[in-house]
């Protein structure tokens, strides 16, 4: 193995390593969750229902399912007095005074030639009716019991049989995985269709004749979710003619789809808005404020004292407020945003300002610059590096407070989507919302980070080394390597005691790699 | 104040006096006495006022520096040579005392007066020809022909290959030499330089040194030099101002007897020596006197000795 050491003090990793190093990061809380969830596993998915309480699919803690079965175990048996049951307690050997008592109950032929059959019942109610008096021994019946018992047909109650699995709210990987899929392939609860009177009224504007709108009526008001689409066209060709059908089908399908719940990525889409839109509202007045205040001592007193005290206030303190300025829609959620970012951003850019080398405005002065030349020709495009990665991170910090604004005034967007699918008690839902914003603000944040390389070509970068894929499969065959070098020449074997310097100096004409 | 006409001492008694000037370089030095006067400094004072406390960094400074003259101002660290060079660049500003560039009053900075600073002061978002194009475009010239004149003092300076390069590529020096073609483009009447070859190593300094000389040759340009290195302001000045420290006053105004052009030679010369010791009294007194030995007890093996 090579000398370099996977904890040399202050020194980086090789290329290679570090690469390795970074999809552990990922890697190990994946496979953590993966074990928690192959190890623990305290719930059982019903799969067969057999006689006791719990219905197939229902989750439910194992003790519990135990208990059902052993409650199913622990009840008397049942017994079924059969034709085949009474032909071979005939020929038991029973005297005949016990036979005859049991006439009574023995199965008699129907009419149409079957034989009714006792259902199950226990020891008491079938000898019940054959008994003289209920109370008191009956020489005919009570020492023949246990042979009529093993002629009858026995009850075997079937316990309550399910698969392993973790508890509701921690989901394997491999269910929120298939949540994932699903979340984008399978339409959402309460999307279907549906009749009501306002698509009826469209279906009038469009033109559809009375005639055909009559026949639909009977259909209106029933919901046919989206997977039984074949079910609604099956009966609109019963409601309306061949022809008719035909020609409307089209219509009546768009104007009777009713939207449900929202998709995840429209969810998503509606977050990224309310963020963009903050954002921008944030930053157009929050970075040239900013920008002065950093540069010119008079903002900075004039602006900074004020914003330093309302950046204090909690953003959510202001929930009701906006609701009532703005409104239940998007209006209180951007301004909730808004607040969370901007005295912020204010603060974070003036210093970003003020951090700015004073030794270069002395030079760009000594070259003739006017003040309006210092502020935009030099401060600013100085800035520009800085202040890209400040808003990354104040993008970053808007992300958080999305949360909050969303809960306010009408519900909305990606944490509208968790917490209905927490109510739904579909958990796997839940974690994959969140672990998709969590790619998406990653990934965002990579794009930028990539999208600065080009846009500030002056920033000397400390790895100048090959791209993400690159560094990805280069990593992977280090790995298979077992951490070697590779060499182009195989190993010459092991060297003889005394070996010359000449062989042995020889082989290794490889280039380094 | 040390005597000024007996040599200092323990001086060789071979080497001549500072003050001895052969003909060609007395004469030299007429004819740049009747050039125009440049920057004229009367009575220059600062204090600065740190917490309360009143600081005097300057004191009565008087000189004056003709056109295409070469000055040194020489000093120990934190004898005001800084502020010096900075109120004349018009970055700071004078308490008493009165400090003209042609006869106008310094009011603030300005391209008349460039300046080269001791951290490379390049703006780091421009390539090496948009660097020294900037103070060009300031002053209202057309794109093509501040493109076409940087590109000429980027030639001057040796740089050529390097038009598209940014800062962040370049090595210290030349990174120096971007600075002063940038400084140089503006066609300033002083040319100031803050240490500029501070920071770089000395074989690089050396370098700079010889391209510096050769700018100042073929330049029309006055350069007045900050400098704490004793080499390097006799073998680069016409005139060194000393500096004394706390307040910073002028000791002396040295003229170097030596001639122009200097190649890296003439530190052999016996007059470049004499200076120097010169120097060496006002900068580091004392020194010739016997090293103070240190209460160490000999702790090395016997027999193994290396004095």
């Amino acid at each position: 193995m090579s000398r370099s050491s996977w904890f040399a003090i202050r020194a980086p990793l090789s290329s290679h390593r570090a690469t390795i190093a970074k999809c552990a990061a990922f890697l190990l809380p994946l496979a953590t969750w993966a074990f928690i969830c192959l190890v623990w596993v305290p719930d059982v998915i019903i799969t067969d229902q057999g006689d006791g309480p719990y219905k197939r699919d229902d989750r439910v803690p194992r003790a519990d399912v135990e208990l059902a079965n052993a409650t199913l175990g622990a009840q008397p048996p049942q017994f079924r007095l059969t034709e085949a049951a009474w032909q071979s307690l005939q020929t038991a050997g029973l005297p005949a005074s016990t036979l005859t008592k049991l006439e009574a109950v023995k199965p008699t032929r129907q009419p149409n030639g079957e034989f009714q059959t006792l259902s199950w019942v226990d020891q008491k109610t079938l000898l019940k009716d054959v008994r003289d008096d209920p109370n008191e021994k009956d020489p005919d019946l009570d020492p023949y019991v246990d042979t009529i018992w093993n002629h009858l047909e026995k009850e075997t109650k079937q316990p309550e049989v399910g698969d392993p699995s973790t508890v509701i709210w921690l989901p394997s990987p491999w269910r929120v995985a298939k949540a994932f899929y699903h979340a984008f392939v399978v339409p959402p609860n309460g999307t279907g269709y549906k009749l009501t009177s306002d698509s009826i009224d469209a279906l009038r504007k469009d033109g559809l004749p009375e005639s055909v709108l009559s026949k639909l009526k009977p259909l209106e008001g029933k919901l046919f979710a989206y997977a039984d689409r074949d079910k609604f066209e099956e009966q609109l060709g019963a409601a309306l003619g061949p022809d008719e059908l035909q020609h409307h089908q089209k219509q009546i399908l768009k104007r009777a789809y009713v939207k449900g719940d929202p998709w995840l990525h429209e969810s998503l889409w509606h977050s990224c808005q309310i963020i963009f839109w903050g954002f921008l509202v944030s930053a157009v007045v929050g970075v040239p404020l900013g920008i002065l205040c950093g540069t010119f001592d008079l903002f900075s007193k004039l602006t900074e004292p004020f914003i330093d005290f309302v950046r204090y206030m909690p953003a959510p303190a202001f929930a009701v407020l906006c609701t009532a300025i703005l409104g239940i829609n998007d209006g209180p959620k951007i301004a909730i945003i808004w607040i969370g970012t901007f005295f912020q951003m204010v603060l974070v850019v003036a210093n970003t300002t003020r951090q700015f080398d004073p030794a270069l405005l002395e030079a760009a002065q000594t070259l003739g610059a006017t003040k309006r030349t210092l502020l935009t020709k030099v401060i600013l495009p100085g800035i520009l590096p800085n202040l890209y990665n400040d808003m990354r991170i104040l993008i970053g910090w808007a992300w958080t407070y999305l949360i909050v604004a969303e809960l306010i005034g009408a519900s909305s967007g990606i944490s509208y989507f968790i917490n209905l699918q927490g109510r739904y008690r579909h958990f796997e839902n839940a974690y994959a919302g969140i672990i998709m914003i969590g790619i998406i603000g990653l990934t965002f944040d990579q794009l930028l980070a990539t999208l600065a390389r080009f846009l500030f070509p002056w920033v000397p970068r400390s790895d100048r080394g090959s791209g993400a894929w690159a560094s990805f499969f280069g990593a992977l065959a280090y790995l298979l390597r077992g951490g070697r070098k590779p060499s182009a020449v195989s190993d010459p074997g092991p060297a003889p005691a005394f070996a010359t310097a000449g062989p042995a100096a020889a082989a290794p004409k490889a280039p380094p790699p | 104040m040390a005597a000024e006409s007996a040599p200092p001492n323990g001086t060789p008694s071979h080497l001549p006096s500072y003050k001895e000037q052969a003909p060609e370089v007395r004469a030299r030095f007429q004819r740049i006495y009747q050039r125009p006067v440049v920057l004229d400094a009367r009575g220059l004072g600062k204090t600065f006022e740190t917490q309360g406390v009143p600081v005097e960094v300057l004191r009565d400074l008087n000189f004056r520096v003709h056109r295409r003259e070469f000055v040194c101002v020489l000093g120990q660290s934190g004898c005001g040579k800084s502020t010096l060079i900075r109120i004349v660049a018009g970055l700071e500003d004078l308490t008493t005392g009165a400090v003209e560039v042609d006869g106008k009053p310094v009011e603030g900075p300005g391209p008349d007066r460039g300046m080269v600073f001791q951290s490379y002061t390049l703006f780091p978002w421009l390539t090496v020809k948009k660097n020294v194009m900037f103070g060009l475009l300031q002053k209202g010239v057309p794109w093509n022909d501040a493109e076409s004149k940087a590109k000429e003092w980027v030639d001057v300076v040796g740089l050529s290959k390097f038009l598209d390069a940014y800062p962040y590529q370049l090595s210290g020096g030349m990174k120096q030499r971007v600075a002063i073609a940038r400084a140089l483009a503006n066609q300033p009447r002083v040319l100031l330089m803050d240490e500029p070859f501070g920071a770089l190593d000395a074989q690089t300094r050396a370098q700079m040194q010889g391209y510096l000389k050769q700018i100042w040759a073929s330049v029309e340009v006055t350069i007045v030099f900050i400098t704490h290195d004793l080499d390097e302001a006799v073998y680069l000045a016409d005139r060194i101002i000393v500096l004394s420290a706390h307040p910073g006053q002028i000791a002396e105004i040295i003229e170097v007897p030596l001639p122009q052009p200097r190649t890296p030679e003439v530190i052999f010369d016996p007059r470049f020596i004499a200076t120097r010791l010169r120097l060496k009294e006002w900068i580091h007194p004392n020194v010739h006197q016997a090293v103070d030995t240190l209460p160490i007890r000999r702790m090395t093996a016997a027999g193994d000795d290396v004095l």
